[in-house]
């Protein structure tokens, strides 16, 4: 037997009492007279009785204190701009490198040295010292795993934690802005997917291994997006942590 | 547990108080798994998608936005972790065949009509049948149901907790609870006897 199509619709509606009261009333109207319709509600009722309950979920052990300790462990190394998720680490790995090269290219032409492989050491006039002195400084968790003397190429071995810092001293140093700005971290945007609907729709995206979008956009319509996201009560939603990327969000990178 | 409450440890955890999310995670632990248990192939997913939901939450406690519903903004954390993990585990599988959980679903249940007299075996043999129908269902439908019956969300709350329009929502369980009625009636002790079934749940 089949429900009638004519109250098909408002079935489901009825029996989640999303119906107003005139509605509920002609449905019932319906039921009386007609065993299909009944069927279908008596069945959908049946299946709400016997629905499993939240209360009977049998948690994993422990499960609440893996939370808290993955939480202490994420939050270690200074919430929110850490996170455990490891795609973030092969995001920000190529970033780390242009940030390397960034501070090479400075190093070298500013003070002028052939390699800068004292960085740190002694050599505290050298903006990739105070880089890595910084992030040093600021990450207790990587403090012990990062020699000072290792060489500039080697930040791209480095973990995203430690990489992180040293681009944000990057970004602060060359432009003194970025910093300041909480939505932006040496160029790089996180977008909700409806903010990537609203405001990417004509950009094309690349998917990374991990799922996640990636716009890259030239200055102009990166600067464009920024003041479009201000102009919007959107604003508030960007998150300033790539770290914390929940699902469907999206990357925009800006373009050199 | 009143809401009061609720809003203190909400507010207290976005400034890093640990203690005040512990609360939080406490009193969703359950609904969160129950959902993610329903959204993943297996206890582990679940866990991890679960896991990975109460971490976001407290790395995004910052940004969230107080007059949203914590319960649904954490409920689409979770769901959104499920996807998440199935999308990688998509993409590392390689051709397995057929998984097990397609087999479940074409399993017969002829043999078990001898129907228990006892109401209460009968309803959780019912119940089985329930989680199985549940995972012949496609992701988006399962997670309505589950939302709509388990955490008893109104249209609204789902459309808001799914990041759908409320069309979407209606037509979507429309569909899952068609289609969970249609395996429990191919499977077996799902007929006549319905109709006489308690509704004690009728309403919400």
């Amino acid at each position: 037997m089949n429900i009638c199509e004519n109250y098909a619709a408002l079935l489901d509606l009825y029996i989640d009492g999303e119906l107003s009261v005139a509605e509920m009333e002609d449905v019932q109207q319906h039921l009386a007279v007609c065993p299909a319709c009944q069927a279908y509600v008596d069945d959908a009722f049946a299946i709400r009785a016997a629905f499993p309950d939240v209360e009977d979920t049998v948690l994993p052990e422990d499960f609440s204190a893996g939370v808290m300790a993955a939480i202490a462990n994420a939050s270690r190394a200074a919430r929110p701009r850490r996170s455990q998720k490891r795609s973030w680490t092969r995001i920000i790995a190529p970033l780390a490198a242009c940030c390397a090269i960034v501070l090479f290219v400075q190093n070298t032409n500013g003070s002028k040295k052939d390699a800068p492989m004292a960085a740190g050491s002694s050599s505290s006039t050298t903006s990739t010292s105070v880089a890595y002195s910084a992030a040093s400084a600021s990450d207790d968790a990587m403090a012990g795993g990062m020699m000072k003397s290792e060489a500039p190429e080697s930040m791209v071995t480095m973990d995203s934690a430690m990489m992180e810092t040293a681009c944000d001293q990057k970004s602060a140093s060359s432009d003194g802005t970025a910093a300041t700005e909480p939505a932006m971290r040496g160029g790089i945007l996180c977008l909700s997917p409806e903010q990537a609907e609203a405001h990417l729709s004509g950009h094309d995206a690349v998917e990374n291994e991990d799922g996640i979008l990636c716009y890259t956009l030239s200055a102009e319509d990166y600067t464009a997006l920024l003041n479009a996201l201000e102009q919007t009560e959107d604003e508030r939603n960007v998150i300033s942590d790539t770290g914390a990327l929940p699902a469907d969000y999206v990357l925009v990178y800006q373009a050199d | 547990m009143n809401d009061l409450q609720e809003q203190n440890w909400i507010a207290a955890a976005a400034s890093g108080d640990q203690e005040a999310f512990a609360q939080l995670v406490h009193m969703y632990e359950k609904k969160v798994y129950a959902l993610t248990l329903r959204m993943c192939k297996n206890p582990e997913d679940a866990a991890e998608a679960a896991q990975e939901a109460f971490l976001s939450a407290w790395q995004a406690l910052p940004f969230f936005r107080q007059e949203a519903q914590f319960s649904t903004w954490l409920y689409r954390l979770a769901s959104n972790a499920c996807v998440d993990l199935l999308r990688r585990e998509k993409r590392h599988r390689v051709n397995a065949a057929v998984s097990l959980d397609d087999e479940d679903v074409t399993l017969d249940f002829a043999d078990d009509n001898a129907l228990q007299p006892h109401a209460e075996a009968e309803r959780s043999e019912l119940r089985a049948q329930i989680e199985e129908g549940l995972q012949s269902l496609s992701e988006e439908h399962r997670a309505v149901l589950v939302l709509r019956e388990m955490h008893q969300l109104s249209y609204d709350e789902i459309a808001d907790t799914l990041d759908l329009d409320v069309g979407t929502v209606k037509s979507r369980i429309s569909r899952a609870r068609g289609q969970l009625r249609k395996y429990l009636l191919k499977n077996g002790n799902f007929s006549p006897p319905a109709a006489s079934k308690e509704t004690e749940r009728e309403g919400r």
